[in-house]
């Protein structure tokens, strides 16, 4: 597949690496100096080096640049036998792909490659990254939102698979959907699967189709997503679902790019490029036996995180007037407003749902406040509204332990909860009058209160003539 | 999650095909949104994106229609029946985490569901 060369004084790794490469298909030839290395890469045509630091005739950091300029003009990975700082800056600084300390050079070989010759092949075809980002339904110009959209754009320009990962609810889909329409591949088709939805028994069948007759029920030949996603991307969703059985199976599919029905004898091939999410830690299902880490490597030549929005609470205002103007247009109902508090109190919520929570609160709100014209942190589940409230009760300094009313403030006796409850009610009653300018029947709307009870509370705490 | 169940037509085929499901223990609390009804009607109001909607198109007229609620559709899961006759590749414009066809076992779809409500 590709060809490396590797510059190492020590015989044994030479032959451990070159084993290595060649069992993955790649061809490996070596030297033990610096001289006769770059002899041998300057006549050669190879895509990557790895290149030791301490060599008998030199320091590899030295030569960085010169095997980087060879006509081939080979991608450097840089081996060393004992890591340090400084030699990891200077390496980067000097245009290595990547830095690899030996005791770890036979297990992260794979990966470093993998990403470099991905690299390679790109930067061969001279993709370009999208100067302006088809960005569709994600709303923000928050910091964490804008790197995750640099990564988006990156991973546009180029044709790598792509990892994406990220708590449920961080809008991973979009994101994926949002490389795939700024790739060159967007005019072909996008096709999800959704690898937590899909029982093994299935599994096969949906991503590969079938033929007549392949199984009982099989009666016509059926395409898979496979095939649909040709020339397109295929969208891996919740990918660290997927069984051990399958992972090797589909291994194989990138690998070879192509795939055989089930139940037909015949290979199809297929070019498709493939974006998975995950919101489980791949790494720690690798350890514990329950994803191949050959399949990572294959499915993380780029990766990026979706920022949680408890990182994006400054796009919480944008996103809500989206998500409410988007709900009541389906709805068929007048866009709503939304007042101040509404918005504080929605920032002042962390959010463990992300963005899925946002929306799902905010269909809540507009189900169970279908005539108020404006929406008031009142129409907030009751959960918002005791936090807020929690959190203004820690701040104050009634309860500060740090202030220094401290003392005084604990002798002081709270309301009870009728007087308590009663402030309350006529602090809302008097806002909710002025902001409807003595409007009972729009009172009536945004408050949901009936007619004869807003009259009953104005009454009781005296606003019929303030209002 | 919730699960819905919507399709354009009160065609013998839909409705037989509605019952079956209905049948399914999986499915037992699916809310059936009115024909010709999606968007808006007051059932609607109760769909929280992530949810699931049951969609039925036996004929290409039926998935066109679909079709225009395309971006509607987009914050919730879809399982989508078709019969032969409509363009599957067509089908796959709603983004439908199952396409399944009207001739084929309906434990496929029990399956599905079974798992995505498992894994909720």
């Amino acid at each position: 597949m590709a060809d490396i060369f590797v510059v190492d004084d020590d015989l044994v790794l030479q032959e451990m690496l070159v084993s290595r490469l060649e069992r993955s298909g790649h061809s490996a030839n070596c030297a033990s100096t610096l001289e006769e290395g770059l002899k041998a890469v300057i006549k050669g045509e190879y895509d990557v080096i790895l290149l030791d630091v301490q060599l008998p005739d030199g320091n590899g950091l030295e030569y960085l640049q010169r095997f980087k300029t060879v006509p081939s003009a080979p991608e450097v990975i840089i081996i060393t036998g004992k890591g340090d700082e400084h030699g990891a800056e200077k390496a980067i600084t000097s245009g290595a792909w990547s830095y690899i300390e030996k005791p770890d050079v036979i297990r992260e070989l794979l990966l470093h490659l993998t990403r470099a010759l991905q690299y390679r092949e790109e930067k061969i075809k001279g993709y370009k990254i999208p100067l302006v980002l088809k960005r569709d339904a994600i709303f923000g110009n928050s910091t964490p939102l804008t790197k995750c959209l640099d990564q988006v754009a990156q991973a546009a320009s180029s044709d790598a698979s792509v990892l994406i990962t990220g708590e449920t609810g961080t809008g991973k889909e979009l994101f994926a959907r949002a490389i795939h329409e700024n790739s060159r591949r967007a005019g072909r088709e996008f096709i999800t699967v959704d690898c937590a939805a899909l029982p093994e028994t299935l599994i096969e069948s949906i991503l590969f189709g079938h033929v007549s007759g392949a199984f009982t029920g099989a009666v016509n030949d059926q395409e898979g997503l496979i095939s649909l996603a040709d020339g397109g991307t295929l969208f891996l969703d919740e990918v660290g679902e997927l069984s051990l059985n399958i992972q090797k199976t589909f291994l194989r599919v990138l690998q070879e790019q192509s795939f055989r029905p089930v139940g037909s004898t015949f290979e199809k091939q297929c070019d498709f490029r493939i974006v998975a999410a995950t919101n489980s830690d791949v790494e720690k299902c690798i350890g514990q036996g329950t994803f191949r880490s050959d399949l990572l490597y294959r499915l993380k030549a780029f990766s990026f995180t979706a920022p949680p929005l408890r990182e994006r609470k400054e796009d919480i205002k944008l996103l809500a007037t989206y998500f409410l103007g988007q709900v009541c247009e389906r709805s068929d109902m007048q866009c709503k407003g939304i007042d101040r508090d509404f918005v504080e109190h929605l920032t002042g919520y962390n959010w463990p749902g992300n963005i899925r929570e946002l929306k799902q609160t905010l269909e809540q709100v507009v189900a169970s406040a279908v005539e108020a014209p404006t929406l008031f942190a009142y129409h907030l589940p009751e959960h918002f509204r005791i936090r807020q409230a929690q959190v203004a009760v820690q701040s104050s300094p009634i309860t500060a332990t740090s202030s220094p009313l401290t003392l005084e403030s604990k002798r002081i006796s709270p309301l009870s909860w009728v007087d308590s409850k009663n402030n309350h009610e006529q602090k809302y009653i008097h806002d909710l009058m002025l902001y409807t300018k003595g409007n009972v029947k729009l009172a009536c709307q945004v408050s949901q209160l009936s007619r004869a009870r807003l009259y009953q509370l104005r009454e009781k705490y005296g606003l019929i003539q303030s209002s | 999650m919730h699960i819905f169940f919507y399709t354009g037509s009160n065609s013998k085929a839909a409705v037989s095909y509605l019952k079956q499901l209905q049948n399914l223990s999986v499915l037992d609390a699916m809310t059936i949104l009115h024909t010709k009804k999606l968007f808006p009607s007051q059932l609607a109001l109760k769909l929280r994106s992530g949810d699931l909607i049951i969609l039925v198109a036996f004929k290409s007229s039926d998935l066109d229609e679909l079709l225009t609620f395309r971006s509607e559709f987009s914050d919730f899961r879809i399982i989508l029946i078709i019969s032969d006759n409509v363009d599957s590749r067509k089908a796959h414009l709603l983004h439908p985490r199952l396409i399944t066809f009207q001739e084929d076992s309906i434990v496929k779809i029990e399956s599905v569901v079974q798992k995505m409500l498992n894994s909720n």
